[in-house]
């Protein structure tokens, strides 16, 4: 109502307009990408997201990009002739027709002792065309951990020949193995193979 | 359209493939109406449209070929030049060059093959390009090209009469209509790429979203509890008889929230009817996506048609009707061989020559249907000729030169067992072999078909024409099931499978030679325990009910009663394909989700009985009530692993002799799958065999637990220490040369690692 009387920020002749229409000298835009750009790098880089989880009485970390989903535990249908320690058979999840492995069988983990609470959750990894189930008995989460928290396998770990993990973390449970997914699902095949 | 995935190549094979099959067809109309020049241009698109494909992945040959087809089309269009037959082959030939150009494995391949064919694709753009050779139309000689895999398509010698009205026209005729009616390019159902992955996916996701819908049906069972309590809350404080204005507001509070769990329960009971629908609506189209029309299986039909009428020098009209019917994909890809095999059987032995027709009062051109259609719930896709009919008398003395039945029990025959034996291996009716048809190995192809998906076929013959009709299911999608429970997990049967289902008490159980049996209507079936051949653990359950539950499944003429331990009901299951990464597993055929989330397993029924059969001779099967009955060792039982046709016989004989059972495999892929199926105490194996050789076998079953104790004797022409060594170091338990069957020493082998026979 008062644009007639004196400018106004939306008048093109108010000082403020003219202000912001003004182009950004180079020098600045690249000033503000520097720092925009570096910030971002120093946020990303020393990250991983990892899923830690329990299965019997040891702990596992595997990167977060490779699970497919967690969800309530299914019932697994035995597959005849093909059922074995390591392998338990088949679940339906999320539509798809999925093969579950038993953990504990295929790396002959001892399992947990009777006193501690299962939380049980189907774990699906792998990718939607290709999923693997398997039961953890505790799963707490994602978590982001610095990629220098990783350390080495111990040297009888690392020559063990069904080795699916590549480091050693630690976490507010205690110590976990990272695992190295393209070697679990190697594994993975020959238990149903 | 989802071209994620796809190589260059890949567009072009799908352009090529779809464009040559449009023009193949078009081709035919045209030469059969080649009045109308509207029905050149589709024709001119797609030579024109296969060209831009071959020129995207720069493949110059097909590049050639394609514009000189496009530019004859062109010239037929304008008028100025008419097409005779002998120009249609032309055009033919490149359309067949172009499609087998596109069905190369691969760009190299594709490249490779161009310039192999070089020459000849040269002579027939060249060829293309000049005018055609008017006034000997059906005789004039194309140029060969030797490895299109049509059918030839030059008349022989002697066979000059063009085939299939194939007089030229003249633009001014308007005599006979097309012979066939193609929808092909209907707008309303345009076939778009989609990756299978990408609609498996859709698949499950809509079978998911179904069972997740249903899980709303518990909230609306806990809001019906609530509603009840709430009822009651209110009929307490009504007996109460309260006063004041305490127990006036209480009561509106009450009233207040029963109100809202009305409403409630409404809103969740209205979203579950809508929720469900929604989502059955969904599967039920995801499921439907997996239907293609049958048109699709014709497209090379009116080809065939003409290429075989014209070489055996008969007229024949394809009439094809129903090509909107939608049709099971896997279906569709089953039938086109058995389709092409009925089609030139048709023409082969059911049409006559022209001048025979004329004088049995006939036109001279055949009229050929093939037709499907839905009737009572299968697909029917039928297959029939106005020619001569079935002769029975030729078909019975036919019978008995086979010697597949006596001379009086032949005549005794009706029509049906009487057409049974054409589809024999090996039985053809023609008087001489000939090109098309009458090698004997096609109808028994037909029939082996329709019995693989569970259908049946029908013949039926008069002095007016003879019709094949195949019987099918209309989907392989979905299947209706018997649901049953075996080892405690849900496991199904196709019904079409199952002869009857039957609960029998067990004091109706007899035995005949120690072997469980029972008698069902009037018929003594012997029994087996599905979860024996499964390999299951028993179930305590159903060891102590006084009934026992029997599937009985044909087997041939006779069945076998699979015992269970209960009968759920009957389902349609939605088939789901186990991906490669299970390889074959034994008696399962695939599996479903239910509808309450839960996945079960379908078995084949055929793959039961045949290990059931087996397992049996073999004496592995103990049948039921008869546990204890034998506590013998079965005999020992042998895989022998070799290529050597020769050699595997000489020890195969050698360890029947000795008292072994023996069973053989061709090479260590063969042998790998044996070892899944069966158990041996033993495996005796070749080194150098094709596809995985022995040493690779050793490693492979010693690496798997189930495997890693069997005892393994290498046998082999190689008898240098290393290659000993080789053997022993992958975890072989002998190594012997070939020399050693001369002195007892492989026999002597065998018995020291799993004993002798008594």
């Amino acid at each position: 109502m008062n644009a007639t009387d004196s400018p106004t920020p939306a008048d093109p002749r108010s000082p403020m307009k003219r202000l912001l229409d003004r182009p950004n000298a180079p020098t600045t835009i690249a000033e503000a990408t520097k720092g925009n750009a570096e910030s971002r790098i120093l946020r990303r880089e020393p990250q991983h997201n990892l899923l830690l989880m329990r299965c019997g009485s040891e702990w596992f970390a595997i990167p977060a990009e490779c699970v497919v989903q967690v969800s309530r535990v299914t019932k697994v249908h035995a597959l005849p002739h093909k059922t074995n320690r390591s392998f338990r058979g088949l679940t339906a999840s999320s539509g798809a027709i999925v093969p579950v492995i038993d953990l504990l069988g295929l790396l002959g983990i001892p399992p947990a002792a009777a006193s501690v609470e299962r939380k049980p959750r189907m774990v699906i990894v792998g990718s939607d065309i290709e999923p693997w189930g398997f039961e953890a008995d505790e799963v707490p989460g994602v978590f982001a951990m610095p990629r220098a928290a990783v350390k080495p396998l111990p040297l009888t770990v690392e020559q063990a020949p069904k080795r699916v993990t590549s480091g050693l973390l630690s976490t507010t449970h205690g110590p976990a193995s990272l695992i190295d997914p393209v070697r679990l699902v190697g594994e993975f095949k020959n238990a149903i193979g | 359209m989802d071209l994620g995935g796809f190589s260059m190549f890949d567009l072009f094979q799908t352009e090529a493939r779809q464009h040559c099959a449009s023009l193949a067809d078009g081709l035919i109309a045209l030469e059969q109406n080649a009045s109308d020049p509207k029905m050149v241009e589709p024709l001119m698109r797609a030579a024109h449209s296969v060209k831009g494909a071959a020129r995207i992945i720069n493949l110059d040959g097909a590049i050639g070929l394609a514009h000189a087809m496009e530019e004859c089309l062109v010239r037929i269009q304008r008028g100025a030049e008419i097409p005779i037959p002998s120009r249609i082959d032309e055009l033919l030939r490149g359309s067949d060059i172009l499609r087998s150009l596109a069905d190369r494995s691969g760009e190299e391949d594709a490249r490779a093959w161009l310039e192999s064919e070089k020459a000849s694709i040269t002579a027939l753009a060249d060829a293309l390009n000049q005018p055609p050779r008017a006034g000997e139309p059906a005789k004039a000689a194309p140029t060969p090209v030797a490895s299109t895999p049509s059918i030839p398509i030059t008349a022989p010698e002697g066979v000059a009469k063009p085939a299939v009205v194939a007089t030229p026209k003249t633009p001014e005729d308007k005599s006979p209509p097309a012979p066939t009616t193609h929808s092909s390019g209907s707008a309303q159902d345009a076939a778009v790429l989609v990756s299978s992955s990408s609609l498996e996916r859709l698949l499950q996701l809509s079978g998911e979203s179904l069972v997740e819908s249903r899980r709303l049906e518990s909230i609306r069972r806990t809001l019906t509890r609530a509603k009840s309590a709430q009822r009651q809350l209110t009929d307490a404080l009504d007996s109460l008889g309260l006063n004041g204005r305490k127990a006036g507001d209480a009561m509106t509070a009450v009233a207040s929230s029963r109100d809202a769990l009305e409403d409630a329960l409404h809103q969740v009971e209205d979203h579950l009817r809508r929720g469900e629908e929604l989502a059955s609506a969904l599967h039920n189209e995801a499921v439907s996506s997996r239907m293609r029309p049958f048109g699709d299986a014709c497209g090379g039909l009116a080809r065939s048609v003409r290429d075989v009428a014209r070489t055996l020098g008969k007229e024949v009209r394809l009439v094809l009707s129903g090509e909107q019917v939608p049709v099971d994909r896997e279906i569709l890809r089953q039938l086109d061989a058995p389709l092409g095999h009925l089609v030139r059987n048709a023409i082969d032995h059911g049409v006559e020559l022209p001048d025979d027709r004329v004088a049995a009062g006939k036109p001279r051109q055949a009229t050929l249907r093939v037709e499907a259609r839905h009737h009572a719930g299968s697909l029917v896709v039928e297959v029939r000729e106005d020619g001569r009919g079935i002769n029975r008398e030729n078909l019975r003395a036919r019978i008995v030169s086979k010697k597949l039945s006596d001379p009086e029990m032949v005549q005794t025959l009706g029509d049906a067992e009487l057409f049974d034996f054409l589809f024999l291996p090996g039985f053809s009716t023609a008087a001489s072999i000939t090109d098309i048809s009458g090698r004997g190995v096609g109808l028994d192809v037909v029939q082996s078909m329709a019995h693989s998906v569970g259908g049946s076929i029908e013949v039926r013959s008069t002095s007016n024409g003879t019709s094949f009709a195949m019987r099918l299911p209309v989907t392989l999608s979905v299947v209706r099931a018997a649901v049953i429970s075996i080892g405690g997990e849900t496991y199904a049967l196709a019904l079409s499978r199952l002869e009857r289902i039957d609960r029998i008490p067990r004091s109706d159980l007899q035995t005949v030679e120690g072997r469980l049996t029972t008698v069902i209507r009037g018929e003594t079936v012997g029994l087996v325990h599905a979860r024996e051949i499964l390999d299951l653990p028993s179930a305590t359950t159903a060891e102590t009910t006084d009934e026992l539950s029997i599937v009985s499944v044909l087997a041939g003429a006779r069945t076998v009663g699979f015992v269970v331990d209960s009968f759920l009901g009957e389902e349609d299951l939605v088939v789901r394909r186990l991906d490669t990464r299970f390889g074959d597993v034994s008696h399962v055929n695939a599996a479903s989700i239910r509808e309450n989330g839960d996945l079960l397993l379908i078995l084949d029924a055929d793959d039961l009985v045949q290990s059931a059969l087996q397992l049996l001779e073999q004496g592995k099967l103990r049948g039921h009530g008869v546990e204890n009955a034998t506590g013998r060792r079965a005999k020992r039982r042998v895989l022998v692993v070799e290529d050597s046709i020769t050699v595997r016989e000489v020890e195969r004989q050698m360890l029947l002799r000795a008292g072994y059972m023996v069973d053989t495999a061709i090479d260590g892929v063969d042998g790998w799958n044996a070892v899944q199926k069966a158990t041996y105490d033993l495996i005796v194996s070749d080194v150098d065999m094709p596809r995985m050789n022995g040493i690779e076998l050793v490693r492979k079953l010693r690496a798997d637990r189930r495997y890693e104790t069997i005892p393994i004797v290498i046998v082999s022409y190689k008898d240098r220490e290393e290659d000993r060594l080789a053997g022993l170091d992958a975890g072989a338990s002998a190594y012997l040369t070939k020399g050693s069957f001369q002195d007892q020493s492989f026999l002597q082998t065998v018995a020291d690692l799993i004993g002798t026979v008594a």
